[in-house]
């Protein structure tokens, strides 16, 4: 994690979210939340109002028809009616008045005078009723002989301050119902009355009325208890899941003095609609700035990163040799200052790499022919030597004799020289042939016996017994031998000595040359064995060059220890031949 | 006339329906239904499997009307040809599906019929969901049915109409100026506000004014003053009687107020339906209120107040009544039809069998448990149970 907040992309993204996106995203949150809050109330108390509102008109209605009652009980009572007199009044009344289904007349002990029915009355006097309306009482809710909810209304009749029967009236809820049906919030919101023993009286939904036929008591509602709870005074309101599992929002309004409770119910879906359209807008609102914020902060990211990025791309390649790798920054600021500045130094580094080639170049050169001047001087001088003297006549044939093999033996060396630098330009093929290292060795090492004796070195060897078998070329392991006991006589002091040794090495031959010459420096051990790379200071360096890649060539291995004045040990390594048929091919 | 058979129609009890069956239940139930008009008819024969020819002694525009009759299988009472076929000894009535209705099979298996003291009783049964249709919403319920989710109501044109009928041995209602003064002192729209909730077209004679034969012509002017001063004169007093259902019950009280507000006290006497029935039957009754089919064809105005016919109640008649009647059985033409119909009108109003009220606004109202074609204009959704289907998988009986 640590590492990936490490790249200045990364904490530039977190520079901005937390200057930027965190304070809108923090800003739209407590949008949503306060309008969330906001609507829940305004929309609770709007509905609160209308349910406030319902309730006072369907106690108006219920109180006027109880005035209308009254009215009607004052033209039967005290008036000198006659029972058909009073017959057509009530049925008159009836036709007028739909609130009511019947009216009927009766004497204190209850039996009929007159009836709005043209049958006989379907109502009895409700005595004990429990609620007065407007001095009119009114029974508690009842079904009638239709299995539907009514209520009567019964006026006690006096005259001349004595009692003298009762005028009943059935009142029509279903009247009622279209008074209820009207009141309707948004378009899914419906009122419904509840009667004081929880039946359900009227509701304003359609698909709801079935409830009211089935005379459901609605005790359990949510909202009675609350309403209970809080004494009636204030009404009550609160969300809750319906019958059918609907979420409701429900205000429920208490209406006195019928003893009936008011409740207004809307779906939340319906009401908080148009809050939750301004929550959409709000949070398309906020996304959009936010993704716009995003998108322009990443912009402005980009052009401030890109050249930083691009800098350390160019650096990177250059680090990598790729010289020619330049920056492209055109921003006008102090970036495009830092390209150019980047770019300036590339340009010098280069400048410099051919300056060091070129020198390069110059010392290889002139040690590639002070190293020819050396090797072919000798041998030239010698040959040149050598022929003035066999011109003359006054040599014996035995000395006429040594020059000749003077003359040949350095023409050899030249052409061993020029062998060595072919072998460079075109490197001859190898020859497999099984060979054993021990006799090849000590031939070569014989042959420079008398070099070593010239320069006062002693060459010795030891052999390991036996047939030391390995698969080689018998002509170019000679030369490797040669260079390796030539470089080692060339490295010791007069008087020092070269010793060449075979060994078997587990499955390897091992032959080593060492000598206690000078040594070689250990920050030099590392390229000896490279093209014109020489711990001398004359020679073209090509002779180990040449013998460690005929050594690989042939599967073996070449190394080289040494210790500044003691001396080194260069050693070879080849897969020894140990079969039967290997041993005939050498013998 | 030819009236030609299905030729895969069958009666309920799988026999096939041809010609010879069906002009032999032509022949039981048409002069019945026809009564004096049925004279016209000379005979009907099965010509052959699937075709019946009616030949008339003179032209017939009843006869057309008159094959609306259900044909039943001669001899087999109730084995008729529809839909659906009575379970014989079942209470409620039990209608199961005719297998071998001649187009095909209805989908609701069967349907039970159950009868309710009144119409309010029935819808409060169709409010708790224990009925699938109301046969009969009245002007009471519509309101509370209209917007329901889970039920939908048709309403279409029922040719019934509200009308007081008179009866034919009542002395105090025997002269026609009485009845034409009774007539004009009702105020049609008032009892049709009061009484029916709105719910009503108000009458302006026994026929519906948008029939083809009179549509255009004006209804006379009503002469309410000159009435009542005619009705005060006679202190009037006649007895109606009235079915229990509170709509009646309401539009009795409304006539009677308005009566009474002319000097005429008709008594109002509740009755149940088998009293009414009886009495009309006899014809020993002053007055009853009913709600009376009166068309749509001018066939259903003739089997009601032609004097000759079986009609229930025993029709008031009048020899002018009866001559328009004919003319319009005879007509030739429209013009000949229509001069008959014109006669007619001005027959009933000059010597009115019935005091003509309302035409009620009808509806029937099914739960959406069905799928209910929608119904042509003016067309009763009844016509098309055979096509009803269960809206919910698993059917509905």
């Amino acid at each position: 994690m640590r590492r990936f907040i490490r790249h200045i992309s990364v904490r530039f993204a977190l520079l901005l979210a937390l200057a930027a996106v965190v304070p809108l995203v923090a800003y739209g949150i407590v949008s949503i939340l306060s309008l969330q809050r906001g609507t829940r109330q305004e929309v609770m108390q709007g509905n609160q109002n209308v349910a406030t509102r319902a309730a006072e008109e369907i106690r108006r209605y219920v109180t006027s028809n109880a005035t209308l009652l009254k009215a009607l009980a004052a033209n039967l009572q005290d008036t000198s009616l006659t029972i058909d007199q009073q017959d057509r009044i009530l049925k008159n009344y009836a036709i007028q008045v739909r609130e009511f289904r019947e009216i009927s007349l009766f004497d204190e002990k209850g039996a009929v005078i007159a009836t709005s029915r043209i049958g006989q009355p379907r109502v009895e006097i409700p005595r004990n009723a429990p609620v007065l309306v407007d001095n009119v009482s009114m029974s508690g809710i009842r079904v009638d002989e239709d299995l539907l909810p009514t209520t009567l209304f019964a006026i006690h009749l006096t005259r001349l301050g004595e009692p003298a029967g009762w005028l009943v009236g059935q009142f029509s809820l279903e009247e009622m119902w279209r008074t209820v049906d009207r009141i309707r919030i948004g378009t899914h919101g419906y009122a419904m009355v509840i009667a004081g023993n929880g039946e359900l009286v009227a509701h304003g939904d359609p698909d709801k009325k079935a409830l009211v036929a089935l005379a459901r008591n609605m005790s359990a509602h949510p909202l009675l208890g609350e309403l209970r709870a809080s004494g009636g005074s204030r009404g009550a309101a609160s969300e809750y899941a319906d019958g059918d599992g609907e979420q409701q929002l429900g205000v429920a309004v208490a209406m006195t003095p019928l003893d009936w409770t008011m409740i207004v119910e809307q779906p939340t879906r319906e009401a908080y609609a148009n809050a939750a359209v301004l929550q959409r807008q709000l949070v398309i609102t906020i996304s959009v700035a936010l993704l716009l914020m995003i998108s322009v902060g990443y912009w402005f990211g980009r052009q401030f990163i890109d050249p930083i990025l691009a800098l350390q791309r160019g650096t990177h390649a250059l680090a990598a040799g790729r010289l020619e790798e330049r920056v492209d920054i055109r921003t006008g600021d102090e970036f495009e200052e830092l390209g150019g500045a980047f770019n300036t130094m590339a340009d010098k580094l280069i400048e410099l790499q051919e300056n060091v080639k070129r020198q390069e170049r110059q010392a290889m050169f002139g040690r590639i022919a002070a190293g020819l001047v050396h090797d072919l001087s000798h041998p030239i001088q010698n040959i040149g030597n050598s022929t003035r003297l066999l011109l003359r006549d006054d040599i014996d044939p035995e000395t006429r004799d040594m020059f000749r093999r003077t003359i040949e033996r350095e023409l050899q060396t030249l052409k061993h020289f020029m062998d060595d630098l072919r072998n460079i330009v075109k490197p001859k093929p190898i020859e497999r042939f099984v060979m054993d290292v021990n006799l090849s060795v000590s031939e070569i090492v014989e042959s420079m016996r008398i070099e070593g004796d010239r320069n006062g070195v002693t060459v010795e060897s030891r052999f390991a017994e036996g047939t030391l078998l390995i698969e080689g070329d018998r002509f170019a392991l000679g030369r490797v031998y040669r260079n390796l006991i030539t470089n080692a006589i060339q490295a010791t002091e007069p008087g020092g000595r070269v010793t060449v040794s075979t060994a078997r090495v587990g499955d390897l031959v091992q032959i080593a040359v060492a000598d206690t010459g000078s040594g070689i420096p250990a920050d030099r051990l590392g390229a000896i064995f490279e093209d014109f790379v020489t711990t001398k200071r004359r020679g073209l360096g090509l002779g180990l060059a040449i013998s460690k890649r005929i050594v690989e060539q042939l599967d073996g291995t070449i190394t080289v220890e040494s210790e500044v004045g003691r001396g080194t040990t260069f050693t070879l390594r080849f897969p020894a031949r140990d079969d039967r048929s290997a041993q005939a091919a050498a013998s | 006339m030819t009236v030609h058979i299905f030729p895969n129609a069958k009666f309920h009890d799988g026999t096939p329906v041809t010609a010879a069956l069906v002009a032999d239940a032509l022949n039981g139930a048409l002069p019945r239904l026809m009564g004096p008009a049925f004279d016209d008819v000379k005979q009907i024969t099965g010509i052959d499997a699937t075709t019946v020819r009616i030949d008339l002694h003179r032209r017939s525009q009843f006869i057309v009307d008159a094959l609306e009759t259900a044909v039943q299988r001669p001899g087999k009472a109730g084995v008729g040809t529809g839909p659906y076929v009575a379970v014989p000894g079942t209470s409620p009535p039990l209608l199961k599906a005719n297998a071998e209705y001649y187009r095909e099979r209805p989908s609701i298996d069967q349907i039970s019929v159950t009868s309710y003291p009144s119409v309010r009783a029935a819808w409060a049964e169709l409010l708790r969901g224990n009925l699938d249709m109301l046969n009969e919403v009245n002007s009471d319920a519509l309101d509370s049915l209209q917007g329901a989710s889970n039920i939908a109501v048709f309403s279409y044109v029922r040719h019934y109409q509200y009308m007081v009928v008179f009866g034919p041995n009542a002395p105090a209602l025997k002269s026609p100026e009485v009845r034409r003064a009774l007539s004009a002192a009702l105020d049609r729209e008032a009892i049709v506000r009061e009484a029916l909730g709105g719910h009503a077209v108000p009458s302006t004679g026994p026929m519906q004014s948008d029939h083809w034969a009179i549509a255009g012509t004006q209804a006379a002017p009503v002469q309410q003053r000159e009435a009542a001063k005619e009705l005060a004169k006679r202190h009037l007093k006649f007895t109606c009687l009235v079915p229990p259902d509170s709509v009646y019950e309401r539009v009795a009280l409304a006539v009677r107020q308005q009566l009474a507000a002319v000097s005429v006290d008709m008594q109002i006497v509740e009755a149940s339906q088998e009293q009414i029935a009886k009495a009309g039957q006899s014809g020993e009754f002053e007055a009853l209120l009913g709600d009376v089919v009166s068309g749509p064809t001018m066939f259903r105005q003739y089997r009601h107040w032609f004097s000759g016919t079986q009609a229930l109640p025993k029709p008031l008649g009048s020899p002018a009544i009866d001559a328009a009647l004919e003319r319009i059985n005879h007509a030739v033409s429209d013009d000949e039809y229509r001069s008959g119909v014109r006669a007619f009108l001005r027959a009933m109003a000059d010597e009115p069998p019935a005091l003509f009220l309302a035409w009620p606004e009808r509806a029937r109202a099914v739960s959406r448990r069905f799928n209910v074609p929608a119904p042509e204009k003016s067309r009763d959704i009844l016509s098309s149970i055979r096509l009803w289907r269960p809206a919910a998988p698993g059917g509905a009986n």
